[in-house]
């Protein structure tokens, strides 16, 4: 059984077609990165997928439950980072927690454990609205984890946040596939998606362009590069599969000009310009 | 504990941290206690329209319901449209909680909000709260179902705070004027109107049971009158809230 499958899933909004005819197979305890640009149609998707929004056609399958019909069975198997965070800013950070907890019908130990893990403990009896945009966060993946999901969804989670903010939420991440939980997650960050992702999927105007393991992509897209330095100060980056890139290497070669020569592999962010013909724009 | 019951119990928890909520509840309670202190003293001899309903009575059952008016305008439908507002609703309807589970869990903490702020004026009210008994009691519940329903009816389409205040003004008006209906002089249209409001019935009721003056017949009309309102606001309710709380 894949942890999320969805055949021909479509969305439109009057005229406006944000999701079209979206192919997904993820496996279980992958993490699948789903990158596009602003209104590419990453959160409609998700939408889509945790029962928030009725598909136009096509289905959507997770843990094996048909999203539009085992709504209840459905809820206890995924957990949701929207991307706004939404919550109840008059409670403390354990209020928020508690109230998940009850609705999941999870001990209230869990909250500690996950006030723990998210390093919000001190901060465990003070309301949310005196909270920074890092620790709301920290908060709404703590609450998306209450009851274990099998599957997180995770819209944008580290958008906005500082590096280091962001980084223990990458790290978090990760340590979320050693429980074998599946992870979806969307975001307008190319490095954050080839550090985490087992596979990405490109979206653009609602549709896939491209998806596949970042490594596969980066080499069936990316061309060979080698990044050049001169003695004479200047510096330039060349294609070994361009002949008159070639032939100006071995100039500088003969010429005794060359200072030194870096190879250089092609980017996440170069096989997305490459497949969608223009860079993301966040 | 039930779903609805857990959300019943956050809104109350949340209730204590906002400060409009409080001013409204402390608001109700003062009009509550206001209404129900009042002592009349009719000249029984003049041709007075007020003499025939039981003025002192008449003054009790709006002690009791102006809060639950009050708290159906301001209070019920900003428990709505906050979780709008900040989409926390998103977190519940992906949560084992459904839409259903939502509006129970608002309208319970409606009818404590209600019988909380009447409760506690009808004790200044004296002598007018000593034919008080268990009939009254369910018909002031009912009451609060009815008002907690039209809150939430009322302003089930609104996406801010701002649009539930507004609109939330129009139901007051029309359930105030449904309690105040027998002040008004009898036989007019306006009356005949009035009576068609179910505050009027629940109020109506409300009255009966203080004076013991139990009418069967007319007991029943109301009841059942009232309840068929209260059936028909909470499917529409729920009908509502299902066709707009998603996109
Ligand atoms: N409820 C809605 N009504 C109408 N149009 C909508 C609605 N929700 C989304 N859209 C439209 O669908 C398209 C996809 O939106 P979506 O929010 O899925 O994009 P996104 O990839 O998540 O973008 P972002 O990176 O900005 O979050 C956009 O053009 C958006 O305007
Ligand atoms: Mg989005």
């Amino acid at each position: 059984m894949l942890a999320v499958e969805t055949q021909k899933l479509s969305r439109s909004f009057g005229e406006l077609r944000a999701v079209q005819q979206l192919d997904l197979a993820i496996e279980k305890g992958e993490i699948f990165g789903f990158l596009g640009s602003n209104g590419a149609g990453k959160t409609t998707t998700i939408s889509m997928l945790t029962g928030q929004l009725g598909a136009s056609a096509g289905v959507a399958r997770v843990m094996g439950l048909d999203v539009s019909i085992d709504s209840k069975a459905l809820s206890h198997m995924i957990g949701v980072v929207f991307e706004y965070p939404n919550l109840y800013l008059r409670l403390t950070a354990y209020q928020n927690l508690h109230f998940a907890a009850q609705l999941y019908d999870v001990p209230s130990a869990r909250i500690d454990v996950l006030l723990e893990r998210m390093g919000l403990t001190d901060r465990a009896h003070d309301r949310v609205n005196e909270f920074s945009s890092g620790m709301k966060q920290k908060l709404l993946i703590a609450r998306a984890l209450v009851h274990q999901p099998s599957v997180l969804f995770l819209d944008e989670p580290t958008s906005g946040l500082d590096p280091s903010f962001a980084r223990g939420i990458r790290e978090l991440v990760k340590s979320l596939r050693e429980d074998g939980t599946t992870v979806f997650l969307t975001t307008h960050y190319m490095d954050e998606a080839e550090q985490l992702c087992d596979r990405v999927a490109f979206i653009e105007q609602g549709e896939i362009v491209l998806q596949g393991a970042p490594k596969d992509l980066k080499r069936a897209f990316g061309m060979p590069l080698v990044k050049v330095e001169l003695k004479d100060g200047n510096a330039a980056t060349l294609s070994l599969e361009i002949e008159e890139d070639r032939r100006q290497l071995a100039v500088w070669s003969e010429s005794n000009n060359l200072l030194s020569i870096h190879s250089q592999e092609a980017s996440l962010e170069d096989v997305f310009v490459e497949a969608v013909g223009k860079p993301i724009e966040a | 504990m039930k779903l609805w019951l857990v959300i019943a119990r956050k809104d109350l928890l949340q209730a204590v941290h906002n400060r409009y909520f409080i001013g409204v509840l402390i608001f109700s309670l003062l009009i509550s206690a206001g209404l129900s202190i009042f002592e009349f003293d009719l000249p029984t001899s003049e041709e007075n329209v007020l003499q025939q309903v039981d003025f002192q009575t008449l003054m009790f059952s709006l002690a009791a319901f102006s809060p639950f008016a009050l708290i159906s305008a301001f209070v019920v439908p900003m428990m709505m449209v906050e979780e709008k507002e900040w989409q926390t609703i998103r977190f519940l309807l992906v949560s084992p909680a459904s839409i259903v589970d939502v509006i129970a869990g608002k309208t319970f903490a409606g009818i404590v909000f209600c019988l909380a702020t009447s409760g506690i004026g009808i004790i200044f009210s004296g002598e007018a709260a000593s034919g008080l008994s268990v009939g009254s009691l369910a018909v002031l519940a009912l009451g609060s179902v009815l008002f907690t329903g039209v809150g939430l009816l009322s302003t089930s389409f609104c996406r801010t705070s701002l649009q539930a205040n507004t609109w939330a003004g129009i139901p007051l008006i029309v359930l105030f004027f449904g309690l105040i209906g027998e002040l008004l002089p009898r036989g007019s249209e306006l009356t005949e109107l009035a009576k068609f409001i179910p505050a009027h019935s629940a109020s109506v009721l409300l009255r009966m049971s203080l004076n013991g003056s139990l009418n069967m017949e007319e007991l029943a009309i109301d009841a059942i009158y009232l309840a068929a309102w209260i059936a028909a606001i909470y499917s529409l309710t729920i009908w509502s809230y299902r066709h707009t709380v998603h996109d």
